[in-house]
């Protein structure tokens, strides 16, 4: 019952924290994706689970030179290690969470130590704390009631396990109708938060301003943005920002004038 | 008015297509990439044409050199503004439509007060029954974009189940068809 009132205020906090806030990241991709995301949750998850994947590997490569030891199997990767979970289930996530903990943690003592060039350290530590908090977003949905159909019941927890990539090739061949009995069962907020993660998936974020409801502004700058500022990247950011404000202006006018219809319709009568 | 309402039908079709809406513009050496969603969250891409080695340096190059950026961003930006307007133009129809709703209600119910206030005789208890308002306008900006966001969720589930019945329909027909 604790636990309950916990998660529900967990919820509520994070939902409203959610709503009461806006965000604008602008981004610096390094190439332009032919291919449309899919649609469905499972394959968003499926998307992201494989960008995060990819880039614990290249993080990996790239830093075996430095802080590679000589008890890794030939194959294993310094910091993706021997895949367990190659799916986006759970497990995956909650693999892929760990893994990058683990990275970060590595990467924060090499740095104390002076034992790798650092360059883009900083960045790289940014990008594998993204990766874990993100996974582990991921893994509290997942988790919730009613969210996961195969979670919950027996017989298709055990034709399928979405933790392994067989399970998520078996899945994007079903026809609409049968995948729909496998799908996950998702409230809008939270696709929006795995649509908006897949969309920023590994990529550099330069610029992000946050803009809460009390008025608080927080605009993060990247350390190779702010040593080598671009004056059309501000501009553009600045644009999307006035963009974004003006939306929120135009839908609390909206609700402003539902409410006052409203309360002039209950006021007391004189 | 008339565009306004086609603004709303496309930016509406593009959120029911691919969850959000977005606007591209191409200059001579990068890609513009804007992404909405209805809680008013953008992501903004800049993206090379061609894939180089990935160092951010040579991007900030690239961007700095391109001569068509600057008229492609004015394109790209107020094409998004206006789809964002499109976007909110539902909920404030909804509004107006309720608004009547509740005008007629409201003059149904208070017809004697209106017409004491007219006649000039009104004190306390009238002008006490304008505190809710004043009320109202302090907790609603805060809770704004809560409700503003609620509001839009009932249509939004509505138009997902009516795309979910389409697409089923026309699976159908592709199972159904021979060869």
């Amino acid at each position: 019952m604790l636990f309950n009132k916990q998660k529900l205020e967990e919820q509520i906090s994070s939902t409203l924290y959610d709503l009461t806030h806006l965000e604008i990241n602008t981004i610096i991709k390094d190439e332009m994706s032919a291919s449309k995301a899919p649609s469905g949750p499972r394959l968003l998850l499926h998307n992201l689970a494989g960008k995060y994947d990819q880039k614990l590997v290249s993080m990996g490569d790239k830093y075996r030179q430095y802080l590679g030891t000589s008890n890794q199997v030939n194959d294993e990767n310094l910091f993706r290690g021997i895949r367990v979970n190659d799916g986006s289930g759970y497990e995956s996530f909650s693999e892929l969470s760990d893994r990058a903990k683990d990275a970060g943690l590595l990467l924060k003592a090499s740095k104390d130590g002076n034992l790798i060039p650092e360059d883009q350290i900083d960045a790289d530590i940014m990008m594998l704390k993204r990766i874990e908090t993100i996974s582990n977003d991921v893994r509290r949905i997942l988790i919730m009631d009613g969210v996961d159909p195969v979670k919950d019941d027996p017989v298709k927890k055990a034709a399928f396990n979405f933790d392994e990539k067989e399970s998520i090739e078996k899945f994007r061949i079903m026809t609409s109708r049968e995948a729909d009995n496998y799908e996950l069962n998702l409230d809008l907020r939270q696709l929006l938060v795995i649509k908006k993660a897949n969309d920023i998936g590994t990529e550099k974020v330069v610029l992000q301003t946050v803009i809460g409801m009390d008025g608080d502004v927080t605009t993060r700058i990247s350390k190779a943005f702010a040593d080598q500022p671009v004056t059309f990247i501000n501009s553009i950011h600045q644009d999307a920002i006035g963009i974004s404000v003006e939306f929120w202006k135009t839908l609390i006018n909206v609700v402003v004038k539902l409410g006052t219809h409203i309360i002039g319709l209950l006021s007391p009568k004189g | 008015m008339k565009n306004r309402y086609l603004q709303a039908f496309q930016a509406y079709s593009e959120l029911i297509h691919s969850g959000g809406i977005q606007s591209i513009a191409e200059g001579e050496n990068v890609f513009l990439d804007i992404r909405g969603n209805i809680t008013g969250d953008i992501l903004l891409f800049i993206v090379p044409k061609k894939k180089i080695a990935a160092d951010d340096k040579d991007i900030m190059e690239l961007i700095r050199s391109d001569k068509t950026l600057e008229h492609e961003r004015r394109v790209v930006i107020e094409s998004f503004r206006q789809k964002f307007k499109g976007l909110s133009l539902l909920p404030e129809s909804l509004v107006w439509v309720l608004g009547i709703c509740f005008s007629i209600l409201y003059t149904y119910w208070n017809f004697d007060n209106i017409l004491t206030l007219f006649s000039g005789k009104w004190g306390v208890s009238e002008i006490l029954s304008l505190l809710p308002l004043l009320l109202l306008s302090v907790i609603t900006p805060l809770l704004g974009k809560y409700v503003g966001f609620n509001l839009l969720k009932p249509i939004l589930a509505f138009i997902s189940l009516m795309k979910r019945l389409f697409r089923l329909i026309r699976n159908r027909k592709v199972e159904e068809s021979p060869g």
